[in-house]
């Protein structure tokens, strides 16, 4: 009996799935240290699809480069699922230096991009575009206590420019992902909103809610559960504490601070280039003091030349209700998630089913003949994104792994 | 971790169960209190700058029926707090204060304990009722919510008098929703209420 007890405890113990993700700092990268900066519209010309000399079972047979904000992100179809790197010109060529993370295996790799002068590197630093680009992807696998690393080096040459039609919306689910996807920022944080075009997205989802002091904050959650928040003292609805409260004894899991709507607004203005906020409105009460707040931030980032579209997320009959009862309601962007007829109710110039219910081509279809578009949630598998993209006529994926649906966009034609 | 380990514990708990064998005794029903010391286990993951207390006075409670078999079944209660700070300066970007802050529990468990010699275990499961409160900035915050949890608890009787025994008590509470563990030390009065 006690065998059979002693089996049981390690089968218990054994399901304990906790894992701490270490990403690299630019610390770790020092080397870039003795290279020439490296400038952003340099890096502007690097943007396009790549395809493998060679079949590639690590990267895949083609991968994206895109820029962001200074940075080189790299897309691909297999693992890493996305790579960040900052680049610095050497003697010799093009160095860019960074990480990558695959979301499967929850692994990080150390990455190295190299382009020659004579593959490229020499046209793009004299601001040229070149289609003789070559760049050697040099990855380092492995845990972060370095056992069982493995070292890869694949060459890739330009093939064409990324797909840009349509205007597509790649919009990051909780400003980027879920906590469970072991991210570098807490889900809903400013951090994550500064990092979700590093994740090939173009728009963020939010989630909001009220505290006791009737400021809106980004929560996803009905309680303050350990899935998001540290701070033993703290249990039950967010909307029974004072915003002073939540800021003094708890914090997210990245050890951020819960952020208010209007410091998200300015983070999104100011720091990132991101088009699309969709504020997923979690309860009624949301509804009134949020309203003047769309109004005044896209007064703001009218003001700053900021293309932004801070869209309010219906998504509920009560929502929408107390939504209608606002004069000059219609003059608010607004997504309706309820059925066609609660889209033309609400004068919604958005709608947005759940995957589930298929393509639904005929509907959407008949709606972006009368201006309104349609997005997609909540679309994770890559098999079924690449369905989408393929058969239906949705102008935007709301999903947890934004650099999964990027990637599947920006190489279709 | 913890909840494995109290699974594992449970499913040794429940096996003796079956072992309980036919007593000569009347079937009764029981009254216990319980004062003593809490003490928090949570793994810390408390925000710095606080002097966190995690040690206060608390009571435990409970009525059993005591049966022919060596098995008695009850509901336990109580009031436990759990962690807390008590007039603590705070200084972030809200400005200054003095923060008192406080979270406890008010346990409804059902309880199963079986007596060994001297010793007596038992093991519940039921409910917590956690109660928070905050104030601090010139404002108060209060919050509940229920959570699920688990109670394993060991007595060694120390003394009788008559038909009552005094024991000492220790109870472990697991908080599962929430993940909160706290140890209860006590003495407790167990009282004979009602022959059946």
């Amino acid at each position: 009996m006690k065998y059979l007890f002693t089996l049981i405890f390690f089968i218990l113990v054994s399901c304990d799935n906790s894992i701490i993700l270490i990403y690299p700092d630019s610390d770790d990268f020092g080397e870039l240290n003795n290279y020439k900066p490296l400038t952003a519209d340099i890096i502007d010309l690097l943007e396009g699809v790549y395809k493998s000399e060679t079949t590639n079972r690590q990267l895949g047979d083609s991968i994206v480069l895109l820029s962001v904000r200074n940075k080189l992100l790299i897309l691909t179809a297999q693992s890493p699922d996305f790579l960040i790197l900052e680049g610095g010109v050497a003697d010799s060529g093009i160095v860019f230096l960074g990480y990558g993370r695959d979301y499967e295996t929850n692994s990080i790799s150390r990455n190295r991009v190299f382009i020659p002068l004579e593959n490229g590197a020499s046209d793009l630093l004299n601001g040229i575009k070149s289609s003789q680009i070559k760049i050697i992807i040099n990855t380092l696998t492995g845990n972060n206590n370095n056992k069982n690393n493995s070292n890869f080096v694949v060459n890739y040459n330009y093939y064409r420019d990324i797909n840009k039609k349509g205007n597509f919306n790649v919009i990051a689910h909780r400003a980027g992902g879920r906590n469970s996807d072991l991210l570098p920022h807490s889900e809903n944080s400013l951090g994550m909103i500064k990092f979700a075009e590093f994740l090939g997205a173009n728009g963020i989802e939010i989630d909001i809610r009220l505290t006791k002091d009737k400021i809106p904050v980004l929560f996803h959650d009905d309680f303050l559960s350990k899935r998001l928040v540290d701070g033993d003292l703290l249990i039950g609805n967010i909307e029974s504490y004072y915003l002073s409260h939540l800021n003094s004894f708890c914090k997210l899991k990245s050890g951020e601070l819960i952020p208010t709507l209007e410091e998200a607004l300015n983070t999104v203005i100011d720091s990132t280039n991101l088009s699309l906020v969709w504020l997923d409105i979690k309860h009624v009460q949301v509804v009134e003091p949020i309203i003047p707040m769309i109004i005044k931030y896209q007064e703001i980032a009218k003001s700053k030349n900021r293309d932004l579209r801070i869209i309010f997320g219906i998504t509920s009959e009560q929502v929408m209700q107390k939504f209608i009862s606002f004069s000059g309601y219609y003059d608010i962007e607004s997504l309706n998630e309820l059925s066609i007829e609660e889209i033309y109710k609400s004068k919604s110039r958005i709608w947005a089913p759940q995957w589930t219910l298929g393509y639904q081509n005929e509907i959407v279809n008949d709606l972006i003949s009368k201006g309104i578009i349609s997005f997609v949630w909540t679309l994770d598998d890559r098999k079924f994104v690449k369905e989408f993209l393929q058969n239906a006529s949705f102008n935007g994926i709301l999903t947890n792994y934004a650099p999964i649906v990027a990637y599947e966009y920006y190489v279709s034609k | 971790m913890i909840k494995s380990t109290f699974i594992v514990i449970l499913m040794i708990f429940m096996l003796s169960a079956s072992y309980a064998v036919e007593q000569d005794k009347p079937r009764s029903i029981l009254f216990e209190i319980s004062p003593g010391v809490t003490y928090n286990l949570t793994k810390q993951l408390n925000l710095p700058d606080f002097q966190y207390q995690n040690y206060f006075a608390g009571i435990t409670t409970s009525v059993e029926f005591s049966s022919e078999y060596n098995i008695k079944i009850g509901i336990e209660s109580g009031y436990l707090p759990i962690t807390g700070i008590d007039n603590q300066q705070i200084t972030n970007h809200n400005g200054q204060s003095q923060a008192n802050a406080q979270l406890s529990t008010i346990p409804i468990l059902l309880r199963f304990s079986m007596s060994y010699s001297d010793f007596s275990i038992s093991y519940a499961n039921g409910a917590y009722f956690m109660i928070s409160y905050v104030d601090a900035f010139g404002q108060t915050s209060r919050s509940k919510e229920v959570a699920s949890g688990l109670k394993l608890g060991l007595q060694y009787n120390i003394l009788n008098i008559n038909s009552s025994k005094i024991l000492l008590h220790s109870n472990f509470y697991y908080m599962s929703d929430i993940g909160h563990l706290v140890v209860f030390f006590g003495i407790a009065s167990n009282f004979n209420i009602l022959n059946l």
